[in-house]
């Protein structure tokens, strides 16, 4: 079995983000959070041997 | 395997290891990079003593991972050092020239954040010692 070690852009620590409870606001919160990373740099996918 | 996301995000494991048999089974925890041993005893001694462990911390805010959820994100440092534990050493980062290019883990240099950014990291082989759901 593949195992792997994930990579991402962390948050900004004092971020104040909630999950909308309103479906219809999840996919600008969603792209808020991706672009918030993707500032960070770009996420990584590193096999384990 | 619990997460706790709030007040602040922390991922603690149980360990179970056979060392000779269904006989002599240690039991251990790993908090972050803290590493310690609990007890050893039979198979089904430590893994009654994991799920008590774990029924524990579920009461404290812990979170039991579903079978779908996405690996936890924490520091490098505390992935690498599950990675080691359960017995790797190295990753690869294929180049150009070398498509399985093996790098120690000790000697990995993290991902270099951009805009005063950080990276987080997630071991994706999950172990679950507990069942159960959200913790009140």
């Amino acid at each position: 079995m593949n195992v792997y070690i994930y990579a991402q852009g962390a948050l900004p620590p004092n971020h104040n983000f909630a999950v909308p409870t309103d479906v219809k606001e999840w996919p600008a919160f969603l792209a808020k959070v991706k672009s918030l990373r993707e500032a960070v740099g770009p996420s990584g996918k590193f096999l384990l041997l | 395997m619990l997460e706790r996301h709030k007040p602040l995000h922390e991922v603690r494991r149980l360990l179970i290891d056979s060392v000779n048999g269904l006989g002599r089974t240690t039991l251990s925890q790993l908090i972050g990079t803290d590493h310690k041993d609990i007890d050893t005893g039979t198979q089904f001694e430590m893994e009654e003593r994991a799920d008590n462990l774990a029924q524990t911390w579920l009461k404290e805010g812990f979170e039991s991972p579903t079978e779908n959820s996405p690996p936890p994100y924490e520091s490098l440092e505390a992935v690498i050092k599950i990675s080691i534990i359960m017995g790797h050493n190295q990753l690869s980062i294929p180049t150009s020239l070398n498509p399985i290019r093996a790098v120690p883990l000790a000697q990995w240099h993290r991902l270099v954040p951009k805009n005063n950014g950080s990276y987080e990291y997630a071991f994706d082989e999950c172990l679950y010692l507990c069942s159960g759901g959200v913790a009140a």
